[in-house]
């Protein structure tokens, strides 16, 4: 997988998971709400629904340090993006427009693993906060002999 | 802890992958998906160790972790607080986690490299339910098996299983109560053959063609495997044209198929379940079952499931127990539909005991032997009233001494004639005793 498939794979439509850390080194995990990463894969702009990320808000007040876990659920094909948080804001019309792209293919994509029309459309995915990173790694997560290798080294 | 681990049980089934976040010393957190979370008990969980990664990594520097399972139906989330204890790679949770790796496996032909190395055991300190995310609301079926209702359903069943008179009736009954009382649509009763290693199709209910007489080895496919290990093993979400068939039919002979009779299956099913049927300690069958609509056999199926079998097991041990009291066929008289040339060619192919009507095959191994014996007796004698003593003693069958199954083996026969060979019927005639109908000519080309 390359970060040329990486994007494809968003666009098909993922699951996503975002986990940080508070000072005593403890994880907190929560749904991500969309991903947008740039062109060069040095930065990428993630989405999340603020009531059911308080303590990942706080966490990343505290230090920034974010993993951001996607993943194809009828394929399990995967990928792990590291990175240090610049940024927490209010999202925008274009956010909302890039945020609703995602929730549509996600939608779509969580019926082919047997979830029905009516619960895949009931989630609530609307963000109403971005969180801009600087990517550090990306790792390829898809099971097999691949797995934990850097995105740069395949 | 204000929600019960196994209240989330239908979280655990594997429909919706679950995920779990890590943190190295160093502070760097880890996110990733999870093939399975099992729950151990109303504490603990346990997690699969495939592959050595970061998560790992992680847990061994830093214990804390937090995984997030999903409701496979209404997608209602849960974040569960654990802290990592060890990883156990022998006792029973990694020898249950192992099992399911393997039918998962058996299923993606990928065995060695899904193979479990441990079952990493984690503590579950506190559970949290994800607030607001769905607008979606279905009424759940209940979790755990807790309803009056589900018992008095229960009672039902169970006065309908205890009503019915001989073995047969049991079987095909069975699978029509479960149609009629829990809504299940497509299911197979397949009963084991220890001397052979082998579950033989005896019943079967929804599908087109019914397959009395198919055969799945012992560790073949989900059947074979829930045979092997005893346990109940389901697989959900499966992916577009899995059937029971499959791992069945592949790495299967020219020659196995011209004599195989095809195992009933859906073309799509979304899921599978196998149940083993066993009674003191002693093997009797698997009740496999399948569905186009469900995700996963949920824990009150589950339930339901093992409850039912340990009746049907009970019953067919009783049944066969009063075996001389058996009807070897049901009463009911049809006319036989007698073709232009009545003339019957019967072969025997001893070494592989296999029996062909017409060039028909027809059924292997002690039933074949039986029938040729039957034949070969009223070709010579012109005798047709038999009875299973006879049959018990009849050297030439070569009836196992300890267990025969004789009853359900006749039962089997029965049920192939009339599906292959209608000319040739056996008709119950009282207690342990029945008479072969043989309308046409026999002729037995190359084994006279």
């Amino acid at each position: 997988m390359d970060i040329n498939e990486l994007k494809d794979i968003i666009k098909l439509g993922v699951g996503m998971v975002v986990a940080t850390r508070d000072a005593q080194m403890k994880p907190e995990i929560c749904e991500g709400a969309g991903i947008n990463i740039s062109s060069d894969a040095r930065k990428m702009t993630i989405y999340l629904i603020q009531k059911r990320a308080t303590r990942i808000l706080a966490n990343i007040k505290d230090n920034g340090a974010i993993a951001v876990s996607i993943s194809r659920p009828p394929t399990y094909a995967a990928a792990q993006i590291k990175g240090q948080v610049t940024d927490v804001r209010p999202v925008t019309s274009e956010d909302l427009h890039q945020a609703k792209e995602w929730a549509t293919a996600f939608q779509r994509e969580i019926q082919l693993i047997g979830v029905t029309r009516e619960a895949a459309m009931g989630l609530r995915l609307i963000p109403d906060v971005a969180i801009e990173v600087d990517i550090k790694n990306i790792f390829i997560q898809t099971p097999g002999s691949k797995a934990g290798q850097s995105m740069e080294s395949t | 802890m204000s929600i019960k681990l196994s209240y989330l049980d239908c979280c655990f089934e594997g429909v919706i992958p679950s995920t779990i976040a890590t943190c190295s010393q160093e502070g760097i957190p880890n996110a990733s998906y999870l093939s399975h979370v099992y729950r151990v008990d109303e504490k603990y969980v346990a997690t699969s160790f495939q592959f050595f990664n970061q998560t790992r990594a992680n847990l061994l520097e830093n214990p804390y972790a937090v995984l997030r399972v999903r409701h496979p139906v209404n997608l209602q989330s849960y974040r569960l607080k654990v802290k990592y204890l060890r990883s156990e790679d022998r006792g029973p949770v990694f020898e249950q986690m192992s099992i399911k790796m393997d039918v998962i496996a058996a299923y993606e032909g990928m065995g060695s490299i899904f193979r479990l190395k441990a079952a990493d055991i984690y503590e579950v300190l506190e559970i949290e339910q994800e607030s607001e995310e769905t607008d979606f609301h279905p009424p759940l079926m209940a979790c755990p098996f807790e309803s009056r209702e589900d018992l008095e359903l229960l009672r039902v069943i169970s006065d309908k299983m205890n009503q019915v008179m001989d073995l047969e009736e049991l079987l095909d009954q069975s699978m029509q109560l479960l149609n009629r009382y829990l809504g299940w649509t497509h299911m197979i009763l397949l009963l084991a053959d220890e001397e052979e290693k082998l579950l033989v199709t005896h019943a079967s209910f929804g599908y087109s063609v019914g397959g009395v007489g198919a055969e799945v080895k012992w560790g073949e496919g989900l059947i074979g495997l829930c045979a092997q290990h005893r346990r109940l093993l389901q697989v959900n979400a499966l992916a577009e044209g899995f059937r029971y068939a499959k791992a069945v039919k592949q790495g299967a002979s020219l020659e196995a198929l011209t004599t195989r009779i095809p195992l009933p299956g859906l073309a799509n099913p979304a899921s599978q379940v196998a149940v083993p049927i066993q009674a003191y300690g002693e093997f009797i069958g698997v009740l496999a079952l399948e569905s186009e609509n469900k995700s996963n056999w949920g824990p009150r199926d589950q339930l339901f499931l093992s409850t039912i079998t340990n009746m049907m097991a009970v019953g067919i041990s009783a049944l066969e127990a009063k075996g001389r009291d058996l009807k070897v066929t049901s009463q009911r008289e049809s006319p036989l539909i007698v073709e232009q040339n009545p003339v019957l060619r019967i072969r025997f192919v001893p070494g592989d005991e296999l029996i062909f009507v017409n060039d028909q095959y027809l059924i292997k191994n002690i039933p074949a032997r039986i029938l040729w014996y039957l034949l070969q007796t009223f070709s010579k004698t012109g005798r047709s009233e038999f009875s299973n003593m006879e049959l018990r003693a009849e050297k030439s069958l070569n009836l196992p001494e300890i267990k025969d199954n004789l009853e359900t083996r006749l039962i089997l026969l029965r049920k192939r004639l009339e599906e292959q060979a209608s000319a040739i019927r056996l008709i119950s005639t009282g207690r342990g005793k029945f008479k072969m109908e043989v309308v046409g000519r026999l002729d037995f080309p190359a084994n006279e």
